[in-house]
């Protein structure tokens, strides 16, 4: 065996009450460089063992007064990880054999030769070097594991997850910062499962209930979404999942807030619902219109008789006024819908105006209005929806002829203006507006 | 009603039958509009039962006329001996109301007017799977159908082949979604230039199911 404990010297303890033995012993030890101590009595044994400490330990079994075996344990009691060797002249092994299941680590039977003697002294200071050695890593192993865990602490109580524990017992484990931060609660009124379900949403519970004992039952369950109550006593949306750990006796959950993502799909599906909404309602003003042109018609069939009697026709007239209104807020409603439908295009303005006219041609030559159409050739494009500017066009054509029931002259002008826009005129001749009719004539 | 007061007065000709038809048509009005603001209200939060056939004759109340003045015929095969399902009615009606105005965009891209095969089918019935009763809704047309390099993204959000005529790209990841909270599932099979149909599966509300 190398004798690698060469380079730091070795203490060992010899206790025996034969004198020669102790004399031989620490000779031979001490010629290979063990540092030794002897002792002759169980006291002045336990008076080196005070004070030192020792690599390997020769003991008798047979000592005066105290039993070798006594001894041994006293040893233990100071120093369990030394190498207790007993020396035993009893060709009985029923002692020795007790003395190794008090801990001995070995035994020698007298007579002991050198090589013996050596041979299982340095086997005995070997095991005590590794044992120590052993239980050094042992100790830097448990240190190590102590910072990763305060290290997997750390990543658990500043996770913006809220990450727990539930026993079977009921008992709630999570990290005091972490249940602040994402609940507001106080660790100490959030003991058990209790306080868990006590916050979650009525509505919620049950899927929470049903959860927990599937994720006991040894299946894990991903992405539930319910609403749990903070201190604050507003609702959070949480996605949990929970899985089973340890064979089952405990789950662990986590929890993160998804009240963001919920308002957001909430908005999108009012978003959709409005479009919906648009679609539908365009069509069903298209359905309405027939029944309102069946309720107009009849009461004014209904009121036209009414008058030739001579009675009275408020209500009649009610009804039908009332009508007119829906009809022609639906019309409008319509026109709104058409213009989101319509693509704006670039156009040259003419076309709509000249459109516009021809509708009327006939109209103003009949009662002697002149049309004067100044738009150079060159203007420059417009974007627009040529339908729409030309129903725009129309209405303007027809104030005027209204405006002049005797004759007269309309006169449209356009011209190119900065800011990338096209100025377009149209003037008569007619009765006018006054000041308060003015203010009033675009209006809704 | 205001017009009854008319019955004080001697009617010597069709007064009743004018009157009548007022009455009946504003009726109409009335139930075209309370079934748009069914639909538009702010929803509620609260589950409730209802039945599939149902919701679709809702559904199909608002947007029928739209789909027969495009000249497209609705065939439906469902009754209303289904068992319920837990819903939010109105999402389920969104869900609805999507799928059909899919199909209807589909089937006008494909037949611009008039065709014999321009047909939405609208079914829905049991359906078991994996041990558990679904309600099935199937919604097929014979449109232009999906590309197969659609048919994966069409449940993503803003993924639209009509963004020109004001599509969204809402509606099929919204249903997704809404299908999604009532632990149901949409699928999709479509062949271009053939047909598509949506599949959706409801699951039937269980304490309703463990009587039947």
């Amino acid at each position: 065996m190398p004798n690698h404990e060469a380079h730091q010297t070795q203490r060992l303890l010899i206790v025996d009450d034969e004198r020669s033995i102790r004399v031989t012993f620490h000779d031979i030890l001490t010629s290979q460089g063990y540092a030794v101590d002897v002792a002759a009595d169980v006291e002045s044994a336990l008076a080196l063992l005070e004070a030192h400490t020792f690599d390997a330990i020769l003991l008798d079994i047979v000592l005066p007064r105290v039993n070798g075996i006594m001894l041994l344990e006293r040893i233990k009691a100071y120093d369990p990880g030394v190498p207790v060797v007993m020396i035993t002249g009893d060709p009985h092994l029923a002692t020795a054999t007790e003395a190794l299941r008090l801990g001995a680590y070995d035994y020698l039977q007298k007579p002991i030769n050198r090589r013996t003697l050596l041979h299982v002294v340095r086997r005995a200071v070997a095991t005590r070097h590794l044992l120590a050695e052993k239980q050094a890593l042992e100790r830097q192993l448990a240190q190590r594991l102590e910072a990763s865990e305060l290290a997997f602490d750390q990543v658990v109580e500043h996770s913006a997850d809220l990450i727990f524990a539930l026993q079977r017992t009921g008992a709630f484990m999570v990290s005091a910062t972490s249940l602040q931060h994402h609940l507001g609660y106080a660790r100490e009124h959030w003991q058990d499962v209790q306080a868990l379900l006590r916050a979650c949403h009525p509505d919620d519970v049950e899927v929470m209930q049903q959860a927990i004992q599937r994720a006991f039952e040894g299946q894990p369950v991903y992405d539930i979404e319910l609403r749990v109550r903070r201190l604050d006593g507003t609702w959070q949306w949480e996605s949990l999942v929970l899985y089973p750990v340890l064979s089952g006796h405990s789950i662990g959950g986590i929890m993160r807030d998804i009240t963001a993502r919920k308002r957001m799909e909430q908005e999108i599906r009012h978003a959709d619902r409005l479009a919906l909404l648009g679609q539908l309602a365009s069509g069903l003003a298209h359905e309405i219109g027939t029944p309102l042109n069946i309720i107009a018609g009849n009461a004014e069939l209904i009121r036209m008789d009414v008058k030739e009697q001579g009675l009275p026709t408020a209500e009649l007239d009610a009804i039908i006024e009332h009508v007119d209104r829906i009809t022609r807020l639906i019309d409008k409603f319509l026109t709104l819908a058409r213009a989101q439908e319509l693509p704006r295009l670039p156009l040259a303005l003419h076309e709509p105006v000249l459109d516009a006219l021809r509708l009327l041609e006939t109209r103003f030559s009949r009662e002697a209005i002149t049309v004067e159409v100044d738009m150079p050739a060159d203007l420059p494009l417009v974007l627009g929806a040529a339908d729409q500017l030309q129903q725009v066009f129309l209405n303007i054509f027809v104030n005027a002829w209204h405006a002049m029931p005797h004759g007269g002259a309309v006169t449209i002008t356009a011209q190119a203006c900065p800011e990338r826009q096209v100025q377009w005129c149209c003037s008569d001749t007619g009765v006018g507006m006054d000041a308060a009719h003015l203010a009033r004539a675009c209006e809704q | 009603m205001q017009i009854l007061s008319l019955r004080n007065y001697r009617l010597p000709t069709n007064w009743g039958g004018y009157a009548r038809d007022i009455v009946q048509e504003t009726q109409r009005i009335a139930d075209i509009v309370r079934e748009l603001l069914t639909f538009a209200r702010q929803e509620t939060n609260e589950h409730s039962l209802a039945n599939i056939a149902d919701i679709l004759d809702a559904s199909l109340r608002l947007i029928t006329t739209q789909l027969e003045k495009n000249g497209i015929t609705l065939e439906r095969s469902y009754s209303l001996e289904l068992p319920p399902i837990r819903c939010r009615m109105q999402r389920i009606q969104q869900v609805v109301l999507n799928l059909l105005s899919n199909a209807h965009h589909a089937l006008n891209a494909r037949y611009p007017q008039y065709d014999s095969n321009k047909i939405i089918q609208i079914r829905a019935g049991l359906h078991s799977r994996d041990g558990r009763s679904y309600i099935r809704l199937s919604i097929r047309d014979h449109g232009i159908g999906i590309p197969p390099e659609y048919q994966a993204r069409i449940f993503e959000p803003f993924f639209t082949t009509r963004r020109d005529q004001g599509g969204t790209g809402l509606g099929l990841s919204v249903s997704y979604g809404i299908i999604r909270d009532h632990a149901g599932t949409i699928t999709v099979a479509s062949v271009v230039g053939n047909y598509t149909q949506f599949d959706v599966d409801f699951p039937v509300a269980e304490d309703v199911d463990a009587q039947s």
